[in-house]
């Protein structure tokens, strides 16, 4: 049985639609499903839905074989797991932003649900700041002067705009990731590599 | 006439049974057990942080006023006391020790328990064979399904050398290795400009993981020069000594690396069918030692019992005899019976018969009626 923890959300209904396309079994049980966890018939499989950011807390403590998560997770919490593909869904920038001319001070205020990669990226040019985490909203921080520019996850850049921000620095691109427990690397390699496959069809 | 004692040897706890089998294993091949100090000179520790993997470390003053702490790891306190001249003879230790790791998602400080062993002295083929086949039958030791992962930082290492990437490359280029991305290593790759032949190179090693013989015959492609061919010839001895036991499967796997300021050779890394994470770890250390100024070179590896406490933890066995007695009992003719049964080769529980027994686990019951004489 491969264990397979699948974030909520837009994401997980892409996976699952190309591991049912791959012939997966299961993966059309979960949609819409109330129940936590959902096995596929023939008994090979099984999934579960988690918070995004809990996924790589599953694969590590081997609760989960295998998980799909954002690299911008993987950037943040490093994670000790195997990052098997770059399943190319998901795609997205992190990026600093903020008002127009912000940031060029001598210390900048960088809000952030990322201290670890905002750390990084300054500390890598020499440049000096004062980081406030937050956990949510993360565009509201310049606008009310709690800091000066964000460090965060952006698509199509539509709440940046409508909000007078703009993209000051791109960081480095994000897409989801399979993931897998290092052991269970080891004892179900097959398995995990017909994930692989399968997962691998689209959009590679 | 009076019966026979029974002597009787103590139900040991599938864990406690599991340390005693590692004991016999390593003084079966000349192991001296060590007892190594509880506490460890902060300063020695702070100055390794990057060898323990952490700089999270309980530290006390002594009366003395010496800043001293609870050691996080037993090889660097081992390694620290070995002469600092070439030894005569290797020294071949193993030990049972207990350590204070920073668990980081509990916040906290936890005692753990680890068995190892050190062969410190003595560079050659045999050391190495030696380490790792004990390393497999310590895995065997456990009855699971196990397997044991072989690197050579070595090899790893001359072959990046060729490529010549620069410090902060070959840190990355390593850590997409360790993580097995194939898509992370390629965008390094391209992005430091790596030409395409080290480039080819790079991945084929990124890719050897896998079944050990199989897989040797794909790293001797790779070999490039006299540092490459010394370790692949290691590589080579290991394959052809070892055996894996049953149900045990033993990988060739560079996707394993430690440190490189600290082991330069040989690495290994344990694991067990259901535990999550590694339960052996270890590798040569010559780097360790040359950086604490001592000659001789040092392989070693421990193994990791809190990581196996669930597996094979077990449930403790049941007590032979639950001798009740009444509040009013005489107390040396209940000792005297306990005595009596326990020389029978029973294990004895006395307990009030008033009292609430559901959470014992016992195979008969006894009344006792002796009373205490009115005095």
């Amino acid at each position: 049985m491969l264990n397979i923890a699948l974030p909520k959300g837009r994401l997980a209904d892409r996976v699952l639609e190309r591991l049912a396309l791959a012939g997966c079994g299961g993966a059309s049980l979960i949609e819409g499903s109330r129940r936590l966890v959902v096995e596929d018939p023939e008994g090979n499989l099984r999934y579960f839905l988690v918070k995004p950011s809990d996924v790589a807390v599953y694969v590590l403590h081997g609760a989960a074989d295998v998980g799909i998560v954002g690299r911008d997770i993987l950037l943040e919490t490093k994670p000790d797991v195997y990052e098997l593909l770059d399943l190319k869904l998901g795609a997205c920038r992190m990026v600093v932003a903020g008002p127009p001319g912000a940031g060029e001070g001598v210390r900048t205020r960088v809000a952030t649900k990322y201290p670890n990669i905002a750390r990084k990226h300054y500390a890598d040019s020499g440049r000096e700041i004062d980081l406030i985490a937050l956990n949510g909203s993360i565009e509201l921080a310049p606008l009310v002067g709690l800091s000066d520019v964000i460090v965060d996850v952006v698509e199509t850049g539509g709440t940046l705009r409508d909000n007078g921000l703009i993209i000051l620095e791109e960081i480095i691109p994000i897409s989801a990731r399979l993931i897998a427990n290092i052991a269970s690397a080891k004892f179900k390699a097959e398995g995990i590599d017909d994930i692989m496959k399968a997962l691998s069809r689209e959009g590679n | 006439m009076e019966q026979a004692k029974v002597e009787r040897t103590p139900a040991f706890l599938p864990l406690e049974a599991y340390t005693m089998r590692l004991r016999a294993l390593f003084e079966g091949r000349g192991y001296r057990r060590v007892r190594p100090p509880r506490f460890e000179d902060y300063a020695l520790l702070l100055d390794n942080k990057n060898f323990l993997g952490t700089d999270r470390i309980l530290t006390f003053m002594d009366p003395g006023g010496r800043m001293l702490s609870l050691k996080p790891d037993t090889t660097l306190s081992l390694a620290s006391e070995v002469s600092d001249d070439i030894l005569p003879c290797a020294e071949k230790l193993y030990y049972t020790d207990e350590v204070a790791r920073y668990d980081p998602e509990n916040l906290s400080y936890r005692i753990t328990e680890q068995v190892g062993v050190e062969l410190i002295g003595r560079e050659d083929a045999f050391s190495a064979v030696e380490a790792a086949d004990l390393a497999l039958r310590s895995l065997c030791a456990t009855g699971e399904e196990s397997v044991l992962d072989i690197s050579h930082l070595g090899f790893v290492k001359g072959l990046l050398a060729g490529a010549d990437l620069g410090a902060p490359v070959e840190r990355e280029v390593l850590g997409a290795i360790h993580s097995r991305s194939a898509h992370n290593l390629c965008g390094i790759l391209d992005s430091a400009g790596v030409e395409n032949g080290h480039r080819a190179s790079i991945l084929e090693l990124a890719a050897i993981h896998g079944p050990f013989n199989e897989q040797l015959a794909r790293a001797g492609a790779l070999v490039r020069g006299p540092y490459m061919e010394e370790a692949f010839s290691e590589l080579e001895a290991l394959g052809a000594s070892l055996s894996p036991g049953p149900g045990q499967r033993l990988n060739l796997d560079f996707s394993v690396v430690g440190d490189l300021d600290y082991y330069n050779g040989l690495v290994l890394r344990g694991y067990i069918k259901g535990i999550p994470g590694m339960v052996l770890g270890g590798g040569r250390y010559d780097n360790l030692m040359a950086k604490l100024g001592k000659k001789s070179t040092a392989i070693g590896f421990a193994v990791y019992l809190h990581r196996l406490e669930n597996s094979l933890a077990g449930a403790p066995p049941a007590t032979d005899i639950l001798l009740l007695y009444p509040k009013d009992c005489d107390p040396a003719a209940l000792l005297r019976e306990a005595e009596r049964l326990g020389q029978k080769g029973l294990t004895v529980r006395c307990e009030r018969e008033d009292g609430d027994f559901s959470g014992l686990r016992f195979n008969e019951t006894v009344y006792f009626k002796g009373v205490k004489p009115d005095a």
